[in-house]
């Protein structure tokens, strides 16, 4: 019994020093700059640190450079032991991966008043996925999707090549703007919002619920106004901006 | 003897007030010059005259007319009554309509202040939207305020001054965020028939380096049917770091403009 005991205790011991690979910014507010960083997933927690976690367990791991140090080309030091570099700089904290490609999967959990910046141009890397953010996030990348999963905003994401998909909270914040050249832009919004909503597309079709009471946008003369590739309405007799627009592909508004 | 002394003895002699000497005087005097006693005939003529004139009454007939003349008088006096009481009544009216219009013109200066206090508050709430606005733009932490900056150019304001036209140009050229540079865009969009609008957007073609809001630029530029611009879409259309899809824009527009 004492055996199984002992034994128990050392595989939760043993598994708590794998998920002790992590770091820990002491901050609540300020701006997450993430460059280059090619598997992300931010979560939205309440705490008031910032946590780095890394998933890549201890595939990384690499005997021979016990006791070194990791240095990069351009100039980055590995701070963090995750194969991050996380520079504190007051209101603003920067984050970069010192691998150019492929590089440590991380998880990020950041406190509700922290504004996450994500910028991404490389063609590696993953989708980039929110979960459960409760602050403004701001998203720019040329080839990777963004995944967002009950976040509030308020958003504004770009992406070149990559799909935008996500489901918003019902207290979502405005400003909402999503935009893609080539991805589709898939969102999922509570019937309830009171939105001004637009939605643009050039050579793509536009997709809405039909739960969505749409009030299409009116001239003075009551007539219904059409532009070559907006639909522009209120929801719920409208309120927070949302614009969703995909310039080669369908956007699709559904209910959550 | 002098006439004028003969004169005033005969006045005397006529109404008896000589003495005995001077009365037999004259007697002797008018006996004897025949002018004298013309004189004579004359002035006792005048005295009789002036003596039956002394004792005149007025006819009958004259009392009569008098009174129908004063009576006809008091008739015309009534109606003169009336004729004084109608500037009373004109003063009156004329006070009235001087209250009435100054009143009215109280009330009109009143109602232009009015009107001059609410287009103060008007241009102040103007000002003050366009102060937020700026603050919002200028706000480097947080993208989403630069882009409901710009969401708010894009609905509240009517005609964009250079200084609003400048922050915008500046935003959709020079911001670090996409979507914001995108919703500056569309702000400006707005106010594409204001000259230097349009010269600023024309100007951005060349510089930014965008990919989405060289699309939008494009197409915007199709809309406004903009022929300026179709030697900088064929200068995209060859140039190796834009995107496919900005050079296919480019082409589209190359199109529909030439």
């Amino acid at each position: 019994m004492r055996r199984i005991m002992t034994t128990i205790t050392l595989m939760t011991l043993s598994i708590g020093f794998m998920q002790a690979q992590e770091y820990k910014v002491a901050k609540s507010s300020g701006r997450l700059e993430i460059r280059e960083v090619n598997h992300v997933v931010v979560e939205g927690y309440s705490g008031n640190e910032i946590v780095f976690t890394s998933r890549s367990g201890k595939r990384d791991d690499d005997e021979r450079a016990k006791g070194l140090r990791s240095v990069s080309a351009n100039g980055l030091e590995d701070n963090t032991n995750l194969g991050l570099s996380v520079v504190d700089k007051g209101n603003v904290i920067e984050v970069q991966q010192l691998k150019r490609m492929d590089g440590p999967e991380i998880t990020i959990k950041v406190p509700k008043g922290v504004t996450v910046s994500y910028s991404h141009t490389s063609p590696h890397g993953d989708e980039i996925e929110f979960k459960n953010v409760e602050g403004e996030i701001e998203v720019s990348t040329m080839h990777n999707g963004v995944q967002l999963t009950n976040v509030t905003g308020p958003l504004t994401i770009k992406t070149v090549h990559g799909d935008i998909e996500g489901t918003l909270n019902a207290s979502v914040k405005a400003p909402i703007s999503i935009v893609s050249v080539h991805g589709h832009v898939d969102i999922a919004l509570p019937t309830t919002v009171k939105a001004s909503v637009k939605l643009g597309t050039v050579y793509g079709e536009i997709f809405v619920d039909p739960e969505f009471k749409m009030d299409l946008e009116r001239t003075e003369n009551n007539m219904v106004k059409f532009s070559s590739d907006t639909v522009t309405g209120k929801i719920n007799g409208g309120g927070l901006d949302i614009n969703l627009s995909s310039t080669h592909n369908n956007v699709y508004l559904r209910k959550k | 003897m002098e006439k004028e002394k003969l004169e005033s003895l005969i006045i005397d002699f006529i109404d008896g007030k000589l003495l005995e000497d001077e009365r037999k005087i004259v007697e002797q005097e008018l006996m004897r010059n025949p002018a004298a006693y013309k004189l004579y005939e004359e002035l006792k003529e005048v005295m009789q005259a002036m003596h039956t004139a002394s004792r005149l009454e007025p006819s009958a007939n004259l009392k009569l007319q008098f009174d129908k003349m004063l009576a006809e008088e008091m008739q015309q006096q009534k109606p003169a009554k009336t004729i004084f009481f109608q500037p009373v009544f004109y003063r009156v009216a004329a006070a009235v309509l001087l209250l009435v219009l100054g009143g009215g013109v109280g009330f009109w200066i009143s109602r232009q202040q009015q009107q001059a206090e609410e287009l103060r508050a008007m241009k102040e709430e103007m000002e003050k939207t366009k102060q937020m606005m700026m603050g919002m733009l200028d706000n480097q932490e947080s993208a989403s305020q630069r882009l409901m900056g710009a969401n708010v150019a894009y609905k509240t304001i009517v005609k964009a001054d250079d200084e609003i036209v400048n922050a915008l140009v500046n935003t959709m050229n020079e911001d670090p965020n996409t979507n914001v540079r995108m919703a500056a865009l569309e702000a400006l969009s707005k106010f594409h028939s204001q000259p230097h609008v349009r010269k600023a957007l024309i100007a951005s073609l060349r510089t930014q380096k965008d990919p989405l809001v060289q699309i939008a630029l494009i197409h915007l530029m199709i809309d406004m049917k903009e022929k300026g611009i179709t030697e900088e879409l064929k200068r995209i259309t060859t140039d190796d770091e834009a995107l496919p899809a900005v050079k296919d824009e480019a082409h589209v527009g190359l199109l529909k403009l030439s």
